[in-house]
């Protein structure tokens, strides 16, 4: 359970309630770390938009190396996420 | 990461693998490139404020681009950051991974 309030699913509105959808369309929930941001709804956007074009955009390193990286960068974090 | 070693699961990589990188990657059977990205985002990390021009050297000599170095620092900020977004609000796994 996160620290800090979210915006839950059933209390979703407008961009917000959009944004959700994509994922409950797709995996059913909303993942932890996009909901977590839900108090700041343009942000949370902005991360998903960053990710996406980062980890799944063209990229002259494979997505395997690139999540390779975020593997070794998380496990040094102690995350895991 | 339990979350990104189920991406990597997904792109066909052996668990061995997926387990000795989440271990301690310089124990891993990598080819250059990977070894090379793997320490410059261990280095970046840890110590970003020691490096220099000096550290991209090990990255061109294994062939990677301009393009490549820079999606190699994109890749490894952005890790940096969701991690303590996870880690600062204690974002827990979803039902799916772990």
């Amino acid at each position: 359970m996160v620290w800090i309030r979210v915006v839950e699913v059933p209390e979703a509105q407008g961009e917000t309630l959009t944004f959700y959808q994509q994922y409950l369309d797709r995996l059913g929930y909303v993942p932890g770390i996009m909901q977590a941001s839900s108090l700041n709804e343009p942000v949370m956007r902005a991360h998903y938009d960053l990710y996406r074009k980062i980890m799944y955009g063209p990229s002259d390193l494979t997505r395997v190396q690139r999540e390779m990286i975020g593997l070794v960068v998380s496990s040094l974090n102690e995350c895991h996420y | 990461m339990v979350e990104h070693g189920g991406s990597l699961r997904r792109l066909h990589l052996e668990p061995d693998l997926i387990n000795a990188l989440e271990r301690d990657y310089r124990q891993a059977s990598l080819d250059p490139p990977e070894q090379a990205l793997l320490a410059f985002a261990e280095a970046l990390t840890r110590t970003p404020g020691s490096i220099t021009e000096t550290d991209l050297e090990p990255l061109r000599e294994v062939g990677l681009s301009d393009r490549a170095i820079l999606d190699a620092v994109h890749v490894t900020g952005y890790f940096n950051f969701v991690n303590r977004v996870a880690l600062g609000l204690g974002v827990e796994l979803d039902p799916d991974e772990g």
